[in-house]
């Protein structure tokens, strides 16, 4: 009976025009936006591509000189971003799109797209994901409000309550076809993304892929069975959109908003310049039952020394300062990683505060959820960074061994004995997406809340169907 | 003397704080229609409301089929026929279409066929049946209420001025279906405004005035003269007698 019930409304959306309208505008819409932000995404790594290509040859070409002055060259590190950044940027235009790798230090990333935008980026950007979170539940809204008010107002909902229809078998037939209506609306938008992504050298995974879609289907179930079952209880059509609008602007712009600002004031993270001050100051000082730096160095200069069955550095069969650089970058990596584990674990749990508004609006679990699978969210950009720093060590520390072996006792840091083939020696950075498991594992928290929007919203088309009155 | 389909027992119904039905005892047999007169905001509407389970009573009862309303509206819903004074239909869809799907949703499965048969019953030429209701005239759509009332085998049908906007024609081919589905045993309530169709289909005439049943009557104990003059007398509140002093006067 339910069947019957779709059936019929989407014969009557068909008819009367209003799904191929929305589908049409849904698609040049959509079409649009996504070409627009495939070519961007497509553009801006290419850009990454020539950088990285060109730092690198740099990189290999520095000629004969200290090894450890060719390590303070520096090597740049790029996030490698995945088909469906295309469709949501997440944090992308908030964090640096480049990360540069020297010894001694674990820098923040750099140049934010955020820095460079045009005025008009305060506006918001209408990146695809916008348009499938934010304006297709408007939609939904604008093709559902009077799915009963309209029942009400022209007089079928007294002739089939009279004929003994159960209210919920209505709504829940309703509310099936609305989602039903917006996915094949929705169709041809999406083929033309996807079209648009493959023409743009994009390779969407689709694992990825297919979790996006469940979790915009159950997405679009919450806001449709808000949409039936309000427009069930609410008398007038008017009325219906009016409450079902403000319940949009509250759920897409108000409680996001207030969840980050509270998420922001709870747990707030450190400036750049307190992060970096008190980095230098357990570098200096040490951390708890470590000594400071001066004695630190000490005890290790007389550990090496004791080894080595020496007194003086002078004596010593290896590279004196590189044993000294080695060790100092290890203590510095540890107190890096301790702030930087610090940090992210903020960010994380920031993120945890901002899914506690997602009780109030789905869109918060929705928003985490399309990030985490399009891979610019906070997790995947601490597992490229945690990726990045791993190799800062791995070149920084080889090419320190290699001082250290080529060097007896303490020499003179002008000294030139690196060439191009030991550059060359250095593996390049190459950083893999993690799978989709890992968004998943990510997003699962947000995935819940999706879920349990959508049995609560299930029980709200079930209530408003017991109480259906013409 | 049979039990009644329909049944009001001292039924009292109030409505945004004043009383729209004060102590109403009505019964309709199979095979019978009553038709209930009276000027706006008389009660006739609310009755037929009352029946289908939209109104809760006061105080009092009513039945369908010796099923109390308020305790199975659902059971009573599905014993009854309703066509409100505009019989509302999808625009979008045709006539046979609407049939099937008031039909399934009232869980009466209704093949194109049967629904064809049923249209035709009801006098909806074949012509019609694949257009859109939205291109129905009112006795059209008509029509195909009272096809989803064959289709439900109902025991009763409620009609709300079933008559008004139709023309002569159309409001006497009304008749005739309504006098067949009582000749095949519907009772049939019918809340109206016309003193005609009333004296032309029913078998008992009641005039509800201020919720109350004033006058109730057989149809054929009465000419169309008398009856109006009847309606007229208690619509203004002349008569304190007006049933017998019309008698009198018809006589």
């Amino acid at each position: 009976m339910i069947g019957f019930v779709v059936q019929k409304e989407m014969r009557a959306l068909w008819r009367d025009g209003r799904l191929l309208v929305l589908a049409l505008s849904l698609c040049c819409l959509f079409a649009g936006v996504m070409a627009a932000s495939a070519a961007a995404t497509a553009n801006a790594q290419s850009e990454r591509d020539q950088v990285g290509a060109t730092a690198r040859a740099q990189w290999e070409r520095q000629g004969v000189k200290h090894p450890h002055r060719a390590a303070h060259f520096g090597i740049y590190a790029f996030k490698p971003e995945l088909a469906l950044a295309a469709v949501d940027p997440g944090i992308g235009d908030q964090v640096g799109q480049s990360l540069w790798l020297e010894p001694h230090k674990r820098n923040m990333t750099r140049n934010r797209p955020a820095a460079d935008a045009p005025p008009s980026a305060r506006l918001g950007d209408t990146v695809p994901a916008f348009v499938l979170l934010v304006l297709v539940p408007l939609l939904i809204i604008g093709l559902g409000h009077n799915a009963i008010t309209q029942e009400r107002e022209s007089g079928t909902l007294r002739m089939l309550n009279a004929a003994g229809l159960r209210g919920g078998t209505l709504l829940f037939g309703k509310w099936i076809a609305l989602v039903l209506a917006v996915g094949i609306a929705l169709l041809p938008a999406l083929v033309v993304g996807a079209w648009l992504l493959a023409g743009a050298g994009h390779v969407v995974s689709a694992p990825r892929l297919a979790f996006y879609g469940l979790g915009l289907v159950v997405y679009y179930a919450v806001f449709a069975a808000l949409t039936v079952a309000l427009s069930a209880r609410l008398r007038s059509s008017r009325g219906a959109l009016m409450l079902l609008l403000s319940l949009w602007i509250a759920a897409v712009w108000i409680v996001p908003r207030l969840g980050a600002a509270a998420a922001g004031a709870l747990l707030p993270v450190p400036t750049g310049e307190a992060f970096a001050a008190a980095v230098a100051t357990d570098i200096q000082r040490g951390l708890p039952g470590d000594g400071d730096a001066a004695s630190r160095s000490a005890a290790f200069e007389a550990r090496l020394l004791a080894e080595n069955g020496v007194t003086r550095p002078e004596d010593l069969p290896i590279g004196a300062n590189a044993a000294r650089r080695i060790f100092r970058d290890a203590y510095a990596t540890r107190v890096y990683a301790l702030h930087f584990g610090r940090l992210w674990d903020r960010y994380a749990d920031q993120q945890n505060v901002l899914r506690v508004a997602g009780l109030l609006s789905p869109v918060v679990p929705m928003r985490g959820l399309s990030a985490s699978l399009a891979g610019t969210d906070l997790a995947h950009q601490r597992r490229f960074e945690e990726a990045a720093e791993t190799y800062r060590q791995y070149f920084t520390v080889l090419i320190d061994e290699w001082d250290l072996q080529a060097r007896r006792g303490v020499v003179a840091a002008d000294d030139k004995y690196a060439n191009d083939a030991q550059y060359q020696a250095v593996a390049p950075f190459e950083y893999r997406a993690p799978p989709a498991a890992f968004a998943v594992v990510t997003a699962a928290p947000d995935l819940l809340l999706l879920f349990a929007w959508l049995a609560a919203a299930g029980c709200l088309v079930r209530w408003a169907g017991r109480g259906l009155r013409p | 003397m049979t039990s009644p389909i329909l049944q009001a027992r001292q039924l009292v119904v109030d409505y945004d704080g004043r009383r729209s039905i004060d102590a109403l005892d009505l019964q309709v047999p199979a095979g019978t229609v009553y038709a209930l007169l009276g000027g706006n905001g008389a009660g006739k509407t609310t009755t037929l409301n009352a029946f289908l389970g939209f109104v809760t009573p006061a105080s009092g009862e009513v039945f369908v089929d010796g099923i109390a309303v308020r305790q199975d509206p659902q059971g009573a819903r599905d014993r009854l026929a309703y066509l409100p004074e505009n019989v509302a239909l999808y625009p979008y869809l045709s006539g046979i279409e609407n049939l099937r799907y008031f039909c399934t949703l009232a869980r009466i499965p209704v093949d194109k066929s049967l629904a064809g048969e049923l249209l035709l019953r009801a006098g909806l030429q074949t012509a019609a049946h694949a257009q859109r209701a939205a291109t129905y005239s009112k006795g059209m759509r008509q029509k195909v209420g009272l096809a989803i009332a064959y289709a439900k085998r109902a025991k009763a049908m409620l009609l709300d001025e079933p008559t008004s906007g139709l023309d002569p024609s159309a409001a006497n081919d009304f008749a005739d279906r309504v006098r067949a589905a009582r000749d095949a045993g519907m009772a049939v309530l019918m809340a109206t405004h016309d003193l005609f169709n009333a004296k032309q289909v029913a078998d008992r005439i009641g005039i509800m005035r201020e919720g109350r049943l004033v006058e109730a009557f057989a149809a054929h104990t009465v000419g169309h003269d008398a009856l109006e003059r009847i309606y007229l007398a208690h619509a203004r509140g002349l008569a304190a007698d007006p049933f017998t002093d019309a008698a009198k006067a018809a006589a």
